[in-house]
């Protein structure tokens, strides 16, 4: 059955192939990632995004091939909406968010486990490709700021989304705090208690009454 | 064909006998710097249209392709990286100018082995009956004297099961792409031709018989027509470019 383009073929070729040609040239400069996945050559793993609507298969290997239509079947299948694919990806463990969260996965799930394992080693030797451009004094200086940059951006993901949420809670107050709230939720329950009572009091004393 | 005995060379009506060797004048003329072309003419999407056309070959490892009027070799490549080289790749075409430019290209690339040459008409394809896994023809239907008589000749060299893949210039679905694309095709490829390949009656050509090739719904029927079963085809670009795809029956 072909799983037709939903896009314009030629848009999500092109997005397709430009994304497979930076991947490639990528991955040379990962050597662990890419000899990983060269083991996994021929496999193939299928991403279905429902909303907006959207597909590629990824083929594995030493060079990965991004199809925007592929007929055999493939090895697993990932499929959400754009909202669960970003939930998953900023959580703290997307490996664990990958399996409990709402993405429905079918086929071999190790192999989806095994891709996102490597995805979250990747570490890229930025020095040899600027080297090749720039020379190797050069290229090793800019290496090392870019590969302290990007550990930065991964350390500083975690203290930026706490300062965050201190700025909404503490300092714009956007928010309530959670004591606050749970105080409140508190005062709600005693006031729906003091109702319950009355209620049940008028309705003793109309009996009374009645009676 | 309009009536016996005539067809259309773009928008002029000429003898059956004539047209095979008018068509042979265009690429003679266009051949060496055809690539660079097509790259201007198209934006370079032209490649982005091959590339869907590999994707929906579903050619493996091992597989036999015959590439007809394969050109300077574009599909040819790929589909040798792909089959390897227990795989056989022909690129065919009619124009011997064409051929070897495809050839010298391919050389340069360093891709020998799965691939071989035949110069070859389309009608009479010199290749005995279930030969190929899969076959394509990009850009090259519409210059056929006879396409009727082209497919019944691609149904018979192909293997039971094997697919035929039509990449060719089609009907834009879209009004005002429609007259876009008129403009350009008759203002600026003629002049374009000029330009790169000093040539703009081979360009006048292209454009007019663009214009004169059956639209989506016609080819599909011919292609049924033909024997093959499971025809559909993908509009690209707005349909400037669609992809016919059929299989021949078991």
């Amino acid at each position: 059955m072909v799983d037709r383009p939903k896009v314009d073929p030629t848009l999500h070729v092109a997005l397709l192939g430009a994304a497979e040609e930076a991947i490639n040239r990528a991955l040379p400069y990962a050597p662990q990632t890419q000899a990983a996945l060269a083991k996994l050559e021929g496999q193939s793993v299928q991403i279905v995004v429902t909303e907006p609507q959207f597909s590629v298969t990824i083929v594995l290997g030493g060079i990965l091939q991004l199809r925007s239509v592929y007929e055999d079947k493939v090895g697993a299948s990932i499929e959400g909406t754009l909202r669960e694919y970003l939930t998953a990806a900023a959580a703290d463990d997307p490996a664990i968010a990958l399996i409990n969260g709402n993405l429905r996965i079918r086929g071999d799930s190790r192999l989806m486990q095994k891709l996102q394992s490597l995805l979250s080693e990747l570490d890229i030797d930025w020095e040899a490709p600027i080297a090749a451009v720039v020379g190797d004094v050069a290229g090793h200086q800019i290496g090392k700021t870019l590969r302290s940059l990007f550990n930065w951006g991964k350390q500083s993901r975690s203290s930026l989304e706490r300062q965050l949420s201190e700025f909404i809670l503490e300092e714009a107050r956007f928010s309530p705090s959670k004591l606050e709230l749970e105080d409140f939720y508190r005062d709600i329950r005693k006031l729906q208690q003091s109702i319950d009572r009355a209620e049940a009091k008028l309705k003793r004393l109309a009996r009374q009454r009645a009676g | 064909m309009s009536e016996q005995g005539k067809t259309h060379f773009g928008y002029q009506e000429v003898d059956v006998d004539d047209k095979a060797g008018l068509v042979a004048g265009v690429f003679h003329s266009v051949a060496s710097r055809y690539d660079l072309m097509n790259d201007l003419m198209s934006g370079g999407i032209h490649r982005l249209w091959k590339r869907f056309t590999i994707e929906l070959s579903g050619v493996r490892k091992g597989h036999s392709v015959l590439d007809i009027a394969g050109g300077t070799g574009d599909l040819a490549g790929k589909f040798a990286d792909i089959v390897g080289p227990e795989g056989c790749v022909v690129l065919a075409d009619i124009n011997e100018s064409m051929l070897s430019v495809g050839r010298d290209k391919l050389l340069d690339q360093g891709k020998v082995e799965p691939l071989s040459y035949a110069q070859a008409d389309a009608q009479f394809l010199p290749f005995a009956d279930n030969s190929f896994d899969c076959i394509t023809i990009a850009f090259g239907l519409r210059n056929v004297t006879d396409k009727n008589l082209a497919l019944r000749s691609m149904l018979r060299v192909l293997k039971p099961g094997g697919r035929l893949l039509v990449l060719e210039f089609s009907k834009p679905t879209n009004d005002m792409l429609s007259k876009a694309y008129d403009a350009y095709s008759f203002n600026v490829l003629p002049k374009l031709g000029q330009l790169i390949a000093g040539d703009s009656d081979s360009y006048q050509y292209l454009a007019e018989s663009i214009r004169m090739h059956p639209d989506q719904e016609t080819l599909k029927e011919m292609m049924l027509d033909a024997g093959f079963e499971q025809c559909e085809f993908f509009n690209m670009t707005g349909g400037i470019v669609a992809l016919h795809r059929g299989l021949k029956p078991w």
